[in-house]
């Protein structure tokens, strides 16, 4: 876990990077892995600590678990990685969900580690529930 | 019942071994989905609420289903988590009428308490995708051993006018799960995340 805390790091630096350089615009995240066919679904599991935690850090403390998925698979394999709100997981516009995948990756023994952020809402959210703009943020819940 | 049913798939993982070690007791988990006429397909409507009074009907339905595939009573289990794809002539918006405002109630009436947020992912796609539908520990979010996925897949669902619905279940967390972390036997599960 300790060997890729620098991995997560790196990482959720260079998602901040793309999405302009200012960490402040973002307000969804996820994460997840794929563990390729010579691995464990549990060496996947390593990646809770290193990539969850360093994003919160990037990104000032944020309060919320960050939400993920895990599976097994061979290159190519698809998997969406859930994203929630960084400082209040029941932000109902901000439950959502991004695809990733590499067609030649994760080979046998290899894993793919994935961190995703966003920088808003689902496009045109009308399903009510906790808004961004009414939450306490102390909780990570609401 | 508002929902227009096309069918429902049930599929039950049961994992045995793992890297040539037994997991005694086998750790076993159940999706239940359904594929579902999408009423608003193909025009904006501002209103979502026909969904979301359908999304009601599915927790109670898909749970009760998944619960039985395993064969065990809601309060046994342990993790769950829902996911949803929308057809190609919906909104990313269909899933989450269907799966946040009232899904959860019946889901949690079913397994008795559940106390942390149910993990969700949605997806607009074609007849085949793959859905991974997170798992998480159903009292404590943060219980480490319970962090999962299940991915499931129809292939004709779902259709343009379709969104495919599941929920899933597990009686167990991940086989050989040995990371540290906030265990079962540690929790108080009133909180939803500890």
């Amino acid at each position: 876990m300790n060997d890729l805390k620098p991995l997560g790091l790196e990482l959720a630096k260079l998602l901040v990077a793309e999405l302009g350089g200012d960490a402040k615009v973002v307000e969804g995240y996820g994460k997840g892995a794929i563990v390729g066919a010579n691995g464990e679904l549990e060496h996947g599991a390593l990646w809770h600590v290193p990539g969850g935690y360093a994003m919160r850090e990037i990104l000032n403390g944020a309060k919320a678990i960050v939400p993920s998925a895990k599976k097994v698979g061979g290159p190519g394999t698809r998997l969406d990685v859930p994203i929630t709100h960084i400082n209040a997981s029941y932000v109902r516009s901000h439950f959502d969900a991004m695809e990733v995948g590499i067609s030649d990756a994760p080979r046998a023994d290899e894993m793919v580690l994935v961190l995703v952020m966003t920088t808003g809402a689902r496009v045109h959210a009308r399903v009510g529930g906790l808004k961004a703009s009414d939450i306490k943020g102390e909780d990570g819940l609401r | 019942m508002k929902a227009k049913i096309r069918k429902i798939v049930i599929l039950v993982e049961e994992t045995r071994s793992e890297m040539g070690k037994t997991v005694e007791p086998p750790t076993r988990r159940a999706a239940a989905a359904a594929v579902i006429e999408n009423p608003f397909a193909g025009r904006y409507v501002e209103d979502l609420t026909e969904l979301m009074e359908i999304g009601e009907e599915l927790g109670a339905l898909l749970t009760e289903r998944a619960v039985a595939a395993l064969g065990i009573p809601g309060p046994s289990a342990e993790s769950y988590g829902k996911a949803a794809a929308v057809g190609e002539n919906g909104e990313l918006e269909h899933a989450a009428a269907v799966l946040h405002p009232k899904l959860g109630t019946p889901v949690r009436k079913v397994l008795g308490k559940g106390a942390a947020l149910i993990p969700s992912t949605k997806k607009r796609g074609g007849p085949g995708v793959p859905l991974d539908i997170p798992l998480g520990h159903k009292d404590a979010a943060y219980v480490r051993s319970h962090f999962d996925g299940m991915e499931i897949r129809v292939n004709d669902a779902p259709r343009a006018n379709e969104i495919l619905v599941a929920i899933a279940v597990t009686d167990s967390g991940r086989p050989l799960a040995r990371v540290g972390g906030l265990t079962e036997d540690q929790i108080k599960g009133e909180d939803g995340l500890r």
